[in-house]
């Protein structure tokens, strides 16, 4: 059905706010860095959420939860999920997408290395954690 | 990579965020009258039936509608969930005004409606961003069909309550006052009857037969006009509802059909008294408003069952 999935994911964000403020600025904060340091662009995410956007490539989404998922590649996940930084996706494990929750601001640093290897990725750049 | 436009500079922030409030609800409530029209044209119905299947898309849509106003103010997430909340409570006054709802009707639609209201306006603050706005305009168009689409697809749906409560005396104490009770002293404990909900005062009953009329009286000088359907005399009473009651608190959103008291003897002296109603609401979504409902209905059953017991147990003594 046509934006349910949007509608969905809207109403985590709406529960998260009713239930955990603070977490409202957090996800404010990795926009405002994503889109500063990253030179990302964001957008309504098909499947529900904020899609962090490089160019036409999607490098990431954020859901209302803040179950941030990452497009890492199948490469890089396996050592991005071996240092800690991320945990297999939620639904595809074995796909090249990662998953990490974002609860706090010391979340944020790993949140953005993660979208740089994503980019880096996308751009066919060496990436950190390969 | 594509280069980003610039983000357009804030214009007279104040009548902006003015402007997006009342605009928004104005496009909302002309779309809701306009489905409501529509609807009648095709369906022999009264107006709440139509209010309800918009209920989830158009408070989204007032949302969204107003994130377009927004989006040169780049909003923050704080500021959307504040946004939010005084685009929901001019909508709210809209509706006390213009609808002549009730207080406890707005405070029932108050939660779900803030909901899809940041719902839309967080959707639409990502959506209509400057450089997304011209291609997202779309969602409006999308919107509205989905909203007369889904006004024909409903169907009133009957619902039943039932409670039950223990009484410390005999069938033959319990039932005289099933028939009939004078007044309630007790003010209502009941949060919701507090803030207007009628509520049971009295029943006079015209007799004890099939066809018989009985009255149940309810604050505001409300009457609801019965007639006797099953008549088991110390085991069923069954009553259809004659006559809607005429409250903006109710009317146009439910349809009252029938209620029922039951007794059972459990051997022991005490007896178990049963209440039941049924009704038809006609706001969507049914799950949301049901919830309210049933939960006022056993408000209404417990005070008249806790009256009924305290009659019955004082003839015990």
């Amino acid at each position: 059905m046509p934006l349910l999935p949007q509608i969905f994911d809207t109403m985590l964000l709406v529960a998260t706010a009713l239930f955990d403020w603070s977490a409202l600025a957090v996800r404010e904060s990795l926009e405002r860095e994503a889109c500063h340091s990253l030179g990302v662009k964001l957008s309504v995410h098909r499947f529900g959420g904020v899609g962090f956007n490089s160019g036409r490539h999607e490098l990431a989404h954020l859901h209302g939860n803040g179950l941030l998922d990452a497009f890492v590649g199948v490469r890089a996940r396996d050592s991005v999920v071996r240092s800690g930084m991320a945990s297999p996706h939620h639904v595809f494990p074995r796909s090249g997408w990662v998953s990490f929750w974002i609860k706090t601001e010391s979340d944020l640093p790993n949140a953005l290395e993660l979208m740089r290897i994503a980019q880096r990725y996308r751009t066919n750049m060496p990436t950190a954690a390969a | 990579m594509t280069e980003i436009p610039p983000s357009l500079p804030p214009r007279r922030p104040i009548v902006t965020l003015l402007l997006g409030m009342l605009l928004a609800n104005l496009v909302g409530d002309a779309l809701l009258f306009g489905v409501t029209k529509l609807f009648s044209l095709y369906k022999d119905q009264t107006r709440g039936v139509l209010i309800l299947p918009s209920f989830v898309l158009l408070p989204l849509m007032v949302g969204l509608i107003a994130a377009w106003f927004y989006r040169r103010l780049n909003r923050s997430l704080g500021l959307t969930f504040l946004d939010a909340l005084w685009v929901s409570l001019v909508g709210l006054v809209a509706a006390w005004i213009v609808l002549n709802e009730g207080i406890v009707c707005l405070v029932i639609v108050f939660p779900a409606l803030y909901t899809l209201v940041a719902g839309g306006l967080l959707l639409g603050r990502l959506w209509f961003k400057p450089d997304y706005s011209k291609l997202q305009l779309s969602i409006f168009p999308l919107l509205v069909l989905l909203t007369v689409t889904d006004a024909f697809y409903t169907s009133p749906e009957r619902a039943m309550v039932t409670d039950e409560i223990l009484i410390h005396a005999t069938l033959d104490q319990v039932w005289p006052h099933v028939l009939a009770f004078p007044d309630i002293p007790d003010r209502p404990d009941y949060w919701i009857f507090r803030l207007g909900l009628p509520y049971p005062t009295q029943t006079t009953n015209g007799g004890n037969f099939v066809g018989a009329d009985r009255q149940c009286m309810f604050s505001d000088g409300i009457v609801i006009k019965e007639r006797v359907a099953e008549f088991v005399p110390r085991e069923k009473l069954t009553f259809d509802i004659v006559e809607q009651p005429t409250h903006p608190e109710a009317y146009g959103h439910i349809t009252l059909h029938r209620g029922q008291f039951v007794l059972r003897d459990n051997g022991n002296g005490t007896t178990t008294l049963f209440g039941s109603s049924w009704y038809t609401l006609h706001v969507r979504p049914l799950w949301y408003f049901d919830v309210w409902t049933r939960d006022m209905t056993r408000a209404v059953h417990l005070r008249v069952m806790k009256h009924i017991r305290r009659l019955a147990e004082k003839e015990q003594l």
